[in-house]
């Protein structure tokens, strides 16, 4: 069994051996995959907000937001040799429904699209996908055959 | 994260709002009702999802918004278990969440969340000296982590911290764990510290 590498919420991981990188409980805030299978490189982050704009200490602060995680990690796995990126992201779901919408309430969805954007950016393909509806995940990358494995409580465990 | 002085406040001010939801949860369920404030502290996000028994832990949440003189949230969290016991007492009958009977079961959820959080709400506008609406509530039924995450939405605030209320209830045989999280938004987070007497900057 690989060594499991557990990341907490607004941190990232990079893994140069084979791994399985898990993180608990996403709710709004997006797991973010992104490796290099040949190179045998894998991340992964926990990513919290969107924008890195509101932070007051961004280099404490790297693996909260999706525009400066991604940023990070990409440089880093290219640093390290990688070639082929690939991305799979889960999360961003909306946990509380309420009946009157908030703004900061679609927090989920606006984490989706922050993400998209920025992997747009690094020019990463985002290979597949679970995002959004209701459910928390917790989210399992297993470096060596590129699988991500998604459990809930609610609507069981799904692989992309 | 507080000294104990400030902690006792902070406990006096749990167990005044514990002392308004037991009067008021008794009358609803019609059977007598305990609540007490074991402990009451200032905490990271961190620590709290681990107080709460780990990020996967299946659980109830009840959340009202307040507004007002501060913008906060305030999220009351009970193992999932503990909640069907007590949306049972209410009902009279067995209840599980996501079996046929769900939807009513969340509605005396959610009446049960009102209730309990609006009386910690008095109790903390009282003691803030802060004139509060709470809004209708909004329940979830799902992983701790998932859960708290709808509390850092705002969150600037250093170190990620919550106010986090220890509440024990008791009743008809049933002894069971729930933890009241009040989370002022950024802006909130100065005027409710300072009333606390703690400081941000120290």
């Amino acid at each position: 069994m690989d060594e499991i590498v557990r990341i907490g919420i607004a941190e990232y991981a990079i893994s140069k051996h084979p791994v399985i990188l898990r993180t608990a409980g996403l709710g709004s805030c997006v797991g973010v995959v992104i490796y290099d299978q040949e190179q045998g490189l894998s991340s992964m982050a926990h990513v919290m907000l969107p924008d890195s704009a509101i932070s007051r200490n961004r280099e404490l602060e790297v693996g909260k937001f999706a525009d400066t995680a991604i940023l990070e990690v990409a440089r880093q796995l290219r640093a390290s040799g990688a070639i082929r990126l690939r991305a799979k992201i889960a999360g961003g779901a909306q946990m509380f429904q309420f009946k009157y919408e908030h703004e900061s309430m679609r927090i989920g969805e606006r984490n989706i699209a922050a993400v998209k954007a920025m992997l747009h950016q690094v020019k990463i393909p985002l290979v597949a996908e679970d995002v959004g509806g209701t459910n928390g995940r917790t989210i399992e990358f297993h470096s060596q055959s590129g699988r991500l494995v998604i459990r809930t409580v609610n609507v069981g465990t799904l692989e992309i | 994260m507080l000294n104990p002085n400030e902690r006792d406040i902070l406990r006096e001010v749990g167990n005044i709002g514990a002392g308004h939801a037991a009067t008021a949860l008794s009358t609803l369920l019609g059977q007598p009702i305990e609540i007490e404030v074991p402990s009451a502290e200032l905490e990271d996000f961190t620590t709290i999802v681990e107080r709460s028994g780990g990020a996967e832990t299946y659980t109830a949440g009840a959340l009202l918004r307040f507004s007002g003189d501060i913008q906060a949230t305030l999220l009351f969290l009970m193992p999932l278990r503990d909640a069907e016991k007590l949306v049972s007492q209410l009902m009279q009958t067995e209840f599980h969440f996501f079996s046929e009977s769900h939807e009513m079961g969340v509605s005396a959820w959610e009446e049960i969340g009102n209730i309990l959080i609006g009386a910690y709400a008095r109790a903390i506008s009282d003691w803030l000296n802060l004139s509060l609406h709470v809004s209708v509530p909004a329940s979830a039924f799902d992983m701790v982590g998932a859960l708290l995450e709808v509390a850092l939405l705002e969150s600037t605030t250093p170190g990620n911290m919550a106010v986090y209320i220890d509440t024990h209830l008791s009743s008809a045989g049933n002894d069971l764990t729930g933890h009241l999280l009040l989370l002022p938004e950024a802006n909130a987070f100065q005027t409710v510290f300072e009333r606390l007497g703690v400081d941000m900057n120290g």
